[in-house]
């Protein structure tokens, strides 16, 4: 039972799924006043609202933490927080342009299968449907998810190849995960799966590459999916250059470009041990690009067979 | 006079790798980043990040 959640009597309320990487997600209301929908490239991941892994209710109410509740992790930047309160996980939001007061919260039961999220009624538009997953709750829930024992995100650009190749660029803020991402748009055959966050799941002995709806300023998002080939983690340089990159430190390098709970040993410790599986299936480089069409012809290149 | 572990003729003899000392690498984390602690696109988040789609703030911070 998570603290504060109403009962749920008469018919299925309204709402909708979300699928991320095989990943489904229903929220839905009781409440007929609050309309739902998944704005922006959220709704390229929309789905039924049929057997999910996560189902979330979303309701008005006063954001907090609660008066029982222990800090578990600030996030430093006066977004969010997560608190324990009687076994429960609790994100509480807060937005400087908002003032002090939380906006939102999202509580989870500690098998992170059902959340309920309360809204701050004054700080969203009078019978207008709404997104309620807002960044950064979206993702939140997502790493949650994805670190126990399902996958991990990676801070990348993903391409589909015109030969079905799944290629994964990653890096920090400014590495040129976008720039590379619209170096490939509109190649003949090519998908961008996004130009700022992928997931990654090892299935079936196979890495695969998931788009998400987290896109950079290309807005580049799609809910495909590919086997992973090759890894490069990315810098800008004055010519194109590849260097192989032992596999301890690509373990570590791609971890510096991970999404990962820092407060759960539990997760830590499998989003490690799949970065390690993720590097002995995939060849990471590291790649010094020039950015102009000649980097495709060179990535292309370097594709091992 | 140097002296082997191994037999002549076993696994290591002549093939020994010279000793290299353990190096330590730091790796840069940079924690806004990577405890989803910023957007990218107006510094905020939620229902007032008026610069992203649909008063969501779907870029993230990268």
């Amino acid at each position: 039972m998570i603290p504060g959640d109403p009962v749920l009597a008469g018919p299925r309320p309204s709402g909708f799924g979300l699928d991320i990487a095989g990943i489904r997600v229903t929220v839905t209301s009781e409440d007929p006043a609050i309309g739902l929908i998944p704005t922006g490239t959220a709704a390229k991941f929309a789905t039924s609202t049929e057997a999910a892994d996560l189902d979330i209710h979303v309701g008005w109410g006063s954001p907090s933490p609660g008066a029982a509740a222990d800090l578990l992790f600030d996030s430093g930047g006066g977004l969010w927080r997560l608190y324990n309160e009687r076994g429960c996980h609790r994100f509480v939001l807060t937005s400087p342009v908002l003032g002090p007061a939380p906006y939102q919260d999202a509580t989870f039961d500690p098998s992170y299968r059902h959340a309920h999220v309360r809204l701050r009624r004054d700080v969203f538009l009078p019978r207008v449907p709404l997104y309620p997953l807002e960044y950064p709750l979206d993702e939140l829930l997502m790493v949650h998810l994805l670190s126990q024992g399902r996958g991990i995100e990676i801070h990348a650009s993903g391409i589909v190849t015109g030969d079905g190749r799944g290629l994964l660029f990653a890096g920090q803020s400014g590495a040129g995960k976008t720039t590379m991402a619209n170096l490939w748009r509109g190649q003949p055959g090519v998908t961008i799966l996004s130009d700022e966050r992928v997931i990654l799941r090892s299935e079936g002995g196979v890495i695969w590459m998931y788009g998400t709806p987290w896109h950079g300023e290309g807005r580049l998002a799609s809910p495909g999916r590919v086997p992973l080939a090759q890894i490069f983690l990315l810098r800008h340089a004055p010519e194109n250059r590849v260097m192989p990159i032992a596999p301890g430190t690509a373990v570590a390098r791609i971890f510096a470009c991970s999404f990962t709970p820092f407060h759960d040993a539990a997760g830590l410790e499998f989003s490690l041990r799949l970065l390690s599986e993720i590097v002995a299936h995939c060849p990471c480089v590291e790649f010094g690009f020039r950015p102009d069409d000649d980097a495709i012809d060179f990535v292309l290149q370097s594709l091992p067979g | 006079m140097s002296q082997s572990t191994s037999p002549p003729g076993g696994p290591d003899d002549g093939k020994r790798k010279p000793y290299e000392k353990p190096r330590l690498s730091q790796v840069a984390l940079r924690p806004q980043e990577a405890v989803l602690g910023s957007c990218k696109m107006s510094g905020v988040a939620g229902p007032a990040s008026a610069d992203c789609t649909d008063l969501s703030c779907s870029t993230a911070g990268s």
